[in-house]
């Protein structure tokens, strides 16, 4: 009796640890918005689970029809931090992790990141870069691709940031500023400091007015009319993100970071 | 050739008198007499009218007198030509020596003597000037602007101040056309105005369109173009303005100790310059007052100019030159004001020096705070 009670037991546990494992392998995607077969879905959260454990920092991906019926917030990155937290998502004691998130209904996307191994990849300088790497496939409808980019830019981001070179915000694959760049403000400080230093060695110049010979108060106006013609209208998408504008930030007091927009 | 030159002595001692740009009167060098241009142009009224008399009746004994020549004055020299109408002879009236001159020049200085010497003969055939500004700042002072204006300027060879030596000075009235106008603009504009406001999807901007109408006249009073096409006009032009508060009626006596020019460019040649200048500050005029707009295009432009008067002026400019490796260097400086003007020399490896410095340090910078 003893040494059956002892085997359930242990295949209790066992059943437990299996559980856990397969919780934890499928726990990287959340496809409420049922953009993935089964086969997908299977293909992303085993990828995201090997990166994962690999860089100790969690990588998810989300996808939901429209975060606004689904929470108070109005902002895709405020929901996101709220699940990160509820939730406990992120690895290793700084419980750092990675979120891409899809709200259909708006097309609007959103990473938030949160931990210092995250935080050692990703940056406000460098998130445009980042999104460059996988945006391009969600406006092409291409789901799956584009997530499997996602973490595939994730793994690339992380080795870079964990060799003490992060990836920077002006190329996506090199990790040095390009040598032109720099070139240019001083190029310009150059031709700055030449103009000005020339402009005073020349001081005879034919004048062009006649300002100076003005009788003062003889301006008289005799016609005025201001006739309006027409209005023209342009409309631009608004960036759905903080106020700090298009590209920008949104910070959270969780410690979080996001940033989003449309696809 | 005209031969009649005046030179005002002094009544005290007979030395030249020169016009003192600081006091505003005629000074005697010799016995340090003061004279006002009133007293002394009545004192030489007089003078002159006896010195005609005398020089016709000099000219009909001098005629008697001549007699065959003794030498053979045919390889001598060579015809004046076409170049005669340019240049006049005069006899100083103080120490006889024979002064050249161009046909412009209506005051001068003889190099033998110094000797400040009018040349009245030159005036008449062109009209008199109608107004004067005397010289106020003197030759000490134009040599301290010069040197004044080589300072803080890192490009300024050094050589050019070390070796710097100025040719000339010279006080010089310049002939100058005043005109006063009345210029009619007639102006039309588009216009826009920029609306932007958001909706939770779209950032609207709304853009209003106008045609704007602007009509109006304004008055120009006294605007300066220098009459002699020897003097630059961006040298010209650079030292206005001239006070005109300062504008007295022409006089002779203002002239000694000075050169001076008569207008070689007609005043309607020089109205097109004046024409010009009116018209755009005119157009500017106009322009300022289409206000409340984010943007402005002139789609049309109707100017016209109502010429109302003209003077001749004459106006006090020192010009000071100077020649470095070959080049003439030329300075203007405004004999009221004292506004000095004039291109420099540029040193072009400190130029190059200065360009890389502001290039490294800039660069250096921006590489370290992006890398």
């Amino acid at each position: 009796m003893k040494r059956k009670l002892i085997a359930v037991l242990s295949l209790l546990v066992l059943l437990g640890c299996l559980t856990a494992f397969a919780y934890a392998e499928n726990d990287f995607v959340t496809d409420r918005a049922g953009l993935f077969t089964a086969s997908q879905t299977q293909e992303l959260n085993r990828l995201a689970a090997e990166l994962s454990r690999e860089h100790n920092v969690g990588l998810y991906i989300i996808t939901m029809q429209n975060f606004k019926q689904e929470s108070r917030y109005s902002y895709l990155g405020d929901y996101i931090d709220q699940i990160y937290h509820s939730q406990g998502l992120g690895l290793g004691s700084g419980r750092s992790g990675i979120v891409l998130a899809l709200s259909m209904a708006e097309r609007d996307y959103n990473v938030y990141w949160y931990g210092p191994d995250a935080d050692a990849a990703l940056s406000g300088g460098n998130i445009d870069s980042f999104e460059s790497g996988f945006l391009s496939y969600f406006r092409s409808n291409d789901y799956y691709g584009g997530f499997r980019a996602y973490l595939n830019t994730c793994g690339r981001y992380l080795s870079a940031a964990e060799n003490g070179t992060p990836i920077g915000n002006w190329s996506e694959e090199g990790e040095k500023l390009p040598a032109g760049l720099a070139a240019i403000p001083g190029a310009i400080a150059a031709l700055l400091a030449g103009l000005g230093l020339s402009a005073p060695m020349r001081s005879a110049k034919c004048k062009t007015d006649a300002n100076e010979y003005v009788v003062p108060g003889s301006m008289d106006l005799r016609a005025r009319s201001d006739m309006f013609l027409h209005r023209s209208v342009t409309r631009r998408p608004r960036e759905t993100q903080s106020s700090s504008g298009s590209g920008g930030v949104h910070s959270h007091s969780s410690g979080g970071h996001s940033h989003g927009g449309k696809f | 050739m005209a031969n009649e030159i005046t030179n005002y002595q002094c009544p005290a001692c007979t030395g030249p008198l020169h016009f003192g740009s600081e006091s505003g009167m005629l000074e005697c060098d010799y016995c340090g007499s003061r004279f006002s241009v009133e007293d002394i142009e009545h004192m030489f009224a007089e003078k002159n009218a006896r010195a005609e008399e005398a020089g016709a009746q000099r000219e009909e004994t001098l005629q008697e007198n001549i007699r065959d020549g003794q030498w053979d004055m045919d390889a001598a020299g060579e015809e004046w030509g076409a170049d005669a109408e340019n240049i006049r002879a005069y006899n100083c009236p103080s120490c006889g020596a024979e002064l050249i001159c161009d046909s412009t020049t209506a005051a001068t200085s003889c190099p033998y003597c110094g000797n400040p010497t009018i040349i009245p003969g030159q005036l008449s055939g062109a009209k008199k000037p109608d107004v004067i500004i005397p010289f106020k700042v003197d030759k000490t002072a134009a040599v301290a602007a010069l040197k004044k204006h080589y300072k803080g300027k890192p490009l300024l060879p050094k050589a050019f101040k070390a070796e710097n030596h100025i040719q000339e000075i010279k006080g010089v009235y310049v002939p100058f056309w005043l005109y006063d106008a009345q210029v009619d603009a007639d102006m039309t504009f588009k216009t826009t105005r920029v609306h932007t406001h958001s909706t939770q999807r779209e950032v609207i901007t709304e853009t209003d369109h106008f045609l704007v109408h602007r009509a109006g006249s304004i008055d120009f009073e006294n605007v300066p173009v220098d009459g002699s096409s020897q003097m630059p006009d961006a040298h010209m032009d650079a030292i206005e303005p001239f006070d005109y508060k300062e504008l007295k009626p022409f006089s002779l006596s203002y002239l000694p100790g000075f050169l001076a020019d008569k207008y070689d460019v007609s005043q309607e040649e020089c109205a097109k310059r004046a024409n010009s200048r009116c018209a755009v500050s005119a157009e500017n005029a106009v322009r300022s007052t289409v206000i409340g707009y984010a943007s402005c295009a002139t789609v049309n432009r109707n100017v016209t100019i109502r010429a109302k008067g003209v003077k001749y002026a004459m106006m006090p400019v020192w010009m000071l030159s100077t020649q470095w490796k070959g080049k003439n260097f030329l300075f203007a400086m405004n004999g009221q004001t004292g506004k000095l003007i004039g291109d420099l020399p540029v040193d072009k490896g400190k130029l190059a020096a200065f360009c890389v410095g502001a290039f490294a340090v800039v660069g250096a910078v921006t590489a370290l705070l992006l890398l």
